[in-house]
């Protein structure tokens, strides 16, 4: 990063009433990829207060809410862009009040919602992108946001993060956006995106150690999972709700576990066994 | 007094809020049927009335009652409140 520091602001998507905004200060060559990445994400939430980041030129990130210093983070000198996006998504699902959150990949088959949940390195982001690449459309491969009373998923259109190996256990996508790139790592936003919300038909536990068909997972089970994920049920003054509106959710949801450590075959297999 | 607790039941298992704690509680089958014996009886009564061996009891109603999920008074073991979802 060099000296020249600049002042951005990024007017996020509105979907329904509101809007939330990020405001970058800092050099223009880590806020203009950060931007770009940032606004292609829709909160349908309004009155969601304002997200300030701080850059520095010597490479020390921090972001404030309500004049309130909420983190900071030393960027490494390579892939720093993740650990901003990161933070960024970190605070906006953090302010949420009416939707659920869960750290998962989502996508729309057949004008339904399929929600992938999964540890890291469970394949979340290879499964995405194969079954975008089978005709599929793109919801997210981050965060999937729930109106647990409408039964709906919203799209949260972050562009994919992908990375070299995800790269080849992909393959070739059907046509994206190089939206921007941080050193081996591009975020490419695929063409074939849903823009509104779509109901919910599943929620699938990716298991990275097997290769198993989907089989049907109590659905007790699957909200013992989905709270052990970056999930709604992080935030102490939201546990009642979460546990309440997940409850909600998977009562009128399928839920599924399946293998995914070859996410070509399990994107075949999730196909054919929904 | 306190709040009651979440409780839910999803595909025929009972799934709980521990709010202390900041988790949820999957009960297994053995740790349900004890959960739902305590109504005042005691560790003793609560296996013959399941016909369960001691020790087993003896730790569902241990982990129980670090979730929150059952209070002992006197020896008799009570289930803590609890509001269905």
């Amino acid at each position: 990063m060099s000296p020249g520091s600049s002042i951005e602001t990024v007017e996020l998507n509105v979907v329904q009433a509101g809007a939330w905004r990020v405001h970058l200060h800092g050099p223009a060559q880590v806020t203009r990829p950060l931007k770009a990445i940032l606004s292609s994400i829709a909160i349908p939430e309004g009155n969601l207060p304002a997200l300030e980041v701080f850059i520095s030129d010597r490479g020390t990130a921090y972001g404030m809410v309500d004049g309130t210093n909420v983190w900071t983070v030393t960027l490494p000198k390579r892939r720093w862009l993740s650990p901003l996006v990161g933070y960024a998504v970190g605070t906006a699902v953090s302010l949420l009040r009416e939707l659920l959150f869960v750290h998962a990949g989502a996508v729309v088959i057949n004008g339904r919602g399929y929600v992938l949940v999964g540890p890291p390195g469970a394949g979340k982001t290879s499964m995405v992108g194969v079954l975008l690449r089978r005709g599929a459309s793109y919801l997210s491969d981050e965060v999937a946001l729930f109106d647990a009373k409408a039964g709906m998923v919203h799209p949260f259109a972050l562009p994919m993060a992908v990375k070299p190996w995800t790269a080849r256990a992909i393959g070739p996508l059907p046509p994206t956006q190089l939206v921007a790139s941080d050193s081996d790592i591009q975020y490419l936003q695929p063409g074939l995106r849903a823009h509104g919300p779509v109901p919910l038909d599943s929620l699938v536990l990716l298991d990275p150690a097997h290769a198993s068909e989907p089989t049907e997972l109590p659905r007790a089970e699957m909200l013992l999972a989905l709270s052990e994920q970056p999930s709604s049920f992080r935030y102490r003054d939201r546990l009642e709700a979460a546990f309440s509106d997940f409850v909600r959710v998977l009562r009128h949801t399928r839920s599924f576990r399946m293998g995914s450590s070859n996410p070509a075959n399990a994107a075949h297999m999730l196909e054919r066994g929904l | 007094m306190n709040e009651p607790m979440l409780a839910a039941t999803l595909d025929g298992r009972v799934i709980v809020l521990d709010t202390k704690n900041a988790r949820v509680v999957l009960m297994d089958a053995r740790s349900e049927r004890v959960w739902r014996s305590c109504q005042g009886l005691t560790e003793k009564e609560i296996a013959t009335h399941l016909g369960e061996a001691a020790l087993p009891v003896q730790s569902a109603l241990r982990d129980l009652a670090a979730a929150g999920l059952v209070t002992r008074e006197h020896d008799r073991w009570t289930q803590a409140d609890v509001a269905w979802v």
